[in-house]
């Protein structure tokens, strides 16, 4: 090893290093900073460890060396702590160190490889950490400690203030109480302060007293607000409450400031108490004044008849010398009696004398009394009965008397409730029935006055005799049971006249001791209320009469609606459909409830013009009709409803207004005229067609004989006979359908007449029919019972059979045959029928083919011919008497027949 | 020699405008119908055609109609005749280059058909 290198190489580490080599542990290398740690220089290197460092004896680092040599396992010590030797002192630091063995290749450790850095700062750093920590834990427990008395302390506290609150809130309540003691005090309170007595407080009573509000009074002195006092107060005596604390009464004080409204003037009783702090010292001072006025007034009242009652006793003082003056007077009268009455004394003895005299004569007259005495008892006797009988009849008379008290006392209770009833009430009684007793609404019911009290009823009111109530009154006289009417018709002369009016009245018997004497009569004037029911029953009936004749006119308005071949539609103002007649349904197909659905132009009627053209709704006769405000008659127009025939209707129109005369709406009636329209347009079409069926043999004739007339001489033979050929087949053409016309008109007017006569059918066929089965390609065979005779018009049984021929040959040109069959059907009758095999005739059109107007269509193609011959032979054979017919079946043919009467 | 096309339906009226404009020296071929004058040989063109209307199976002035609007045909006069109509209904529907009533005079129609063809 080159030990400088290393050397230099280790003063390069950022660790601390040294190399011990040895279980000696010799100091091979130490770095700068190991020296440095160590405290030492260079002159260590070569030295043993202990030696070099030996103040580490006691520490364990020598021992972990040699541990370490010994094991050759590393050792790692952190923090650890090292006291070292350096420039004389001992330092203690702490070093994280690494003792690690080296190996040589054989594995045999030959140094110690010794790492260490100063990690005194961490470590003094970790200690104050840890110290903090621990006082931190010590203060932490101190907190605790504390926050528990804390705690304590709060409870307490806590306990304490629900106390104070509780006493606070005793407080209040107790300041409440006074607050409301003071203010509802009767008396007036106030609190003075200072010897200048300023108000402190003032309830009301006491504001009231000094006339003052509150907010004057406050702070002011009391003398200045209640002037009052101020004649009353002594200096003297308020400083003797100031200062001794004496209470001061004023008594009796008048109060000028106020008076009662009846009695005069007021009187207050102030006292001024001191009030003391706790220590004894007046603080301020309680006035309170009260309104004795009463007090007061009752203690001079007293006065004042304690005084009249002294001068009462003086006066009786003086009366008693006068009694005494009159008793003075009187013993001197007593003496004069006294005197007197000796005088008398004297009489009396002289009347005793006498009276012995008497005495004797007495004796005399006893005998004899003796005798009268028994007479006498029997008087006694007679006496005593008589005196019970006395007795008897003084009890009957007080019993009267008491009848008769008792008597007048309901009479006059009677009367009584007679004056006071509201109802007309009378007593009558007796058998003329004399007013007993009448009230003032009887006296106004009646029309009397109380003049009429004592006679008789029925002679004051001679209308009454022969009434109902009259009649029934008497009855009730009679018999004693009361009856009562309602509404009863009375008649009585009022204003001299004789008016009838309706009562209810009720008769009670009128019952003295027993027997009916009299009758109560109660009676209720009922006249307006029963006029008024009748009245009003009357105009009930009216009502009831007048609804009903509306009602009638309603059926029948609605009857007629219901009921009238035309249909009536009812629009408002804004042509909205309001009512439609069942006709009205029934033209148009649909419910009520659809109609009033739609206004009158709705396009889903689809109204159209006469020409199948859509309706523009001014030119709608409803239209018309509202924006004219005029009639409108007769307008025919068409609706084409969506699932039916085309209909005409025909629409009269009619504007409604209302009282003012505004157009409100309109009714239009209107009725189905399809039927007569497609009859126009049916003769319409006819005439159409006649007219242009007309033209076309007119068009030939005309052009034929022109040609001939301007160039016979120019044309071959064969063609001017062709001409004239052309031109007489088109005038019979024209001839024919000229006839036809004709001939439906006449027998449209009946006109039609037949010249019967008798002839074969051979001879029919032959006259009517030859040429055209000459002229036809098909052949036209005659079959059946060609003999037959029948009696009819030849010539028009003759045109009936042409027109079948000439229809077979016209609508089933590719017939080969066509066949005229006749037999008869009974005896009587003849069947005549016409066989074609073309293509035969549709079902549906079967039914029409002898209509009037009725032109078939062959394929869709159009014939020539008027299509009037099928029904002028209906009309022909109708005539006679007999049946027309057709039988077809499309593709077999068809077959025209006829039947008729053969006649004679 | 003009050629004319001659569609009628009635027989005797058929028959003397046969002989009238042949008589002219016209050269007539004449149709009883429509479907008729539809199995003509097309190929052959006329110097006219004179309709009738009312055809059994069709109207004359629909026929018109469709010839005027083709190209094939629309170079050649038309004369419309008719118991019904007259010129002024026509317009719009088919313009023919004249028109003629039934019952006409035969003067004026050769007269007619001249112009037309001109």
């Amino acid at each position: 090893m080159s030990n400088p290198a290393l050397l230099e190489i280790l003063n390069q580490s950022t660790q601390a290093t040294a190399i011990y080599i040895g279980p000696d542990l010799v100091i091979q290398l130490a770095s700068q900073d190991m020296l440095k740690f160590w405290g030492k220089d260079a002159s260590v290197i070569g030295k043993k460890f202990e030696e070099a460092l030996p103040e580490l004896k006691g520490q364990p680092f020598t021992a972990l060396l040699k541990e370490v040599w010994n094991s050759g396992e590393k050792y790692v010590g952190k923090d650890v702590e090292a006291t070292l030797e350096i420039n004389g002192e001992l330092v203690s630091s702490y070093f994280d160190f690494v003792y690690k063995p080296v190996f040589d290749s054989q594995g045999n450790i030959f140094c110690i490889l010794h790492t260490a850095s100063d990690v005194t700062e961490r470590v003094n750093a970790w200690k104050l950490v840890r110290e903090k920590e621990e006082r931190e834990q010590q203060i932490n427990e101190e907190l605790e400690a504390a926050n528990e008395e804390y705690q304590a302390t709060n409870e307490e506290l806590a306990a304490a203030n629900d106390q104070l609150s509780k006493i606070h809130n005793q407080l209040i309540y107790t300041e409440n109480r006074m607050q409301q003691l003071v203010s509802s005090s009767p008396i007036g309170l106030t609190l003075l302060k200072g010897k200048d007595m300023l108000i402190e407080t003032a309830n009301p009573e006491m504001l009231k007293i000094w006339g003052h509000r509150q907010e004057k009074v406050i702070g002011r002195p009391m003398l200045e607000v209640f002037p009052l006092l101020k004649d009353q107060i002594f200096s003297t005596q308020l400083d003797k409450v100031f200062s001794s604390a004496e209470k001061i009464s004023l008594q009796q004080v008048l109060d000028s400031s106020r008076q009662d409204e009846h009695n005069g003037a007021k009187y207050l009783s102030i006292d001024f108490i001191p009030i003391l702090d706790p220590y004894g010292k007046v603080d301020a001072i309680m006035a309170t004044v009260q309104d004795t006025s009463e007090q007061i007034r009752a203690k001079l009242a007293l006065r004042a008849s304690e005084e009249k009652l002294q001068e009462y006793n003086e006066e009786l003082t003086v009366l008693n010398e006068e009694l005494q003056s009159t008793n003075e007077e009187l013993s001197v009268i007593n003496e004069e009696y006294t005197s007197t009455n000796e005088q008398l004394e004297a009489f009396n003895q002289t009347i005793r004398t006498i009276n012995l005299q008497l005495e004797e004569k007495n004796d005399h007259l006893n005998d004899s009394n003796i005798g009268y005495e028994l007479v006498n008892s029997e008087l006694n006797q007679a006496n005593n009965s008589l005196e019970r009988n006395n007795v008897e009849l003084k009890a009957l008379y007080d019993s009267v008397n008491k009848l008769n008290i008792k008597l007048s006392d309901s009479e006059a209770g009677f009367k009584n409730l007679i004056a006071q009833a509201p109802v007309a009430m009378l007593l009558v009684k007796g058998e003329d029935f004399i007013v007993t007793m009448i009230n003032s609404p009887m006296l106004e019911l009646i029309g009397k006055d109380e003049s009429i009290i004592g006679k008789p009823l029925f002679k004051e009111i001679p209308e009454l005799v022969g009434q109902d109530a009259a009649k029934k009154l008497i009855e009730t006289f009679q018999d004693g049971h009361p009856r009562s009417e309602s509404s009863s018709t009375v008649s009585l002369i009022r204003n001299g006249e004789l008016t009838e009016g309706f009562f209810n009245f009720s008769y009670a018997p009128y019952i003295e001791d027993g027997q009916v004497t009299g009758v109560i009569d109660m009676a209720l004037d009922v006249t307006d209320q029963v006029v008024a029911i009748r009245e009003r029953e009357r105009t009930i009936q009216e009502k009831t009469k007048l609804e009903e004749t509306l009602r009638d006119s309603e059926q029948r308005l609605q009857g007629i609606l219901e009921t009238m071949a035309e249909g009536v539609g009812i629009i408002d103002i804004t042509g909205q459909l309001v009512y439609a007649n069942p006709m009205a349904q029934q033209i148009l197909g649909l419910s009520l409830s659809e109609i009033e659905d739609r206004t009158y132009d709705d396009p889903r009627w689809q109204n159209l013009r006469l020409d199948g053209t859509p309706l523009p709704q001014e030119e709608h006769p409803m239209s018309v009709m509202m924006s004219t405000g005029r009639q409108v008659y007769d307008v025919e127009i068409g609706v084409q409803p969506p699932d039916r025939d085309r209909i005409y209707i025909s629409i009269n129109a009619a504007p409604i207004f209302d009282e003012q005369g505004n157009l409100t709406g309109g009714i239009g009636t209107f009725m189905d005229v399809t039927s007569r329209r497609l009859i126009t347009q049916g003769k319409d079409d006819f005439i159409s067609i006649a007219s242009h069926e007309l033209k076309t043999p007119v068009t030939s004739l005309k052009a034929s004989l022109q040609l001939l007339e301007r160039s016979h001489n120019k044309l071959p033979e064969e063609s001017r006979e062709k001409l004239i050929l052309q031109s007489i087949r088109s005038l019979e053409n024209l001839s024919r359908l000229i006839n036809d016309l004709l001939d439906t008109s006449r027998m449209e007017q009946g006109q039609m007449k037949m010249e019967k006569t008798l002839f074969s059918l051979d001879q029919l066929f032959d006259d009517c029919c030859s040429h055209v089965a000459q002229s036809s390609k098909q052949q036209i065979v005659f079959e059946g019972e060609k003999a037959q005779m029948i009696l009819a018009d030849n010539q028009q049984i003759g045109q009936v059979l042409v027109n079948f021929i000439t229809n077979a040959i016209k609508y089933a040109p590719d017939s080969g045959k066509i066949v005229v069959t006749a037999n008869k059907t009974a005896d009587n009758e003849i069947k005549i029928g016409v066989k074609d095999f073309g293509p035969g005739i549709a079902q549906e059109k079967l039914k029409h083919l002898f209509n009037r107007y009725y032109r078939t269509d062959y394929k869709g193609q159009k014939f020539t011919g008027l299509g009037l011959g099928l029904y002028i032979s209906a009309e022909i054979i109708k005539n006679h008497g007999g049946r027309i017919g057709v039988e077809s079946e499309l593709g077999n043919g068809s077959e025209f027949w006829f039947c008729l009467p053969i006649g004679n | 020699m003009r050629k004319i096309f001659l569609l009628e339906d009635d027989q005797g009226i058929r028959e003397v405008l046969e002989l009238l404009l042949t008589s002219e020296a016209y050269i007539v071929q004449s149709f009883a119908t429509i479907t008729d004058f539809r199995n003509r040989d097309t190929s052959i063109l006329p110097d006219l055609y004179l309709f009738d209307v009312m055809l059994p199976d069709g109207s004359g002035i629909d026929l018109c109609k469709e010839m005027k609007q083709s190209s094939e045909y629309d170079e050649v006069p038309v004369v419309i005749m008719s118991a019904h109509a007259h010129l002024e209904d026509l317009t719009g529907i088919c313009e023919p280059e004249n028109f003629i009533s039934k019952p006409f005079d035969i003067n004026v129609l050769l007269e007619r058909i001249k112009s037309a063809i001109a």
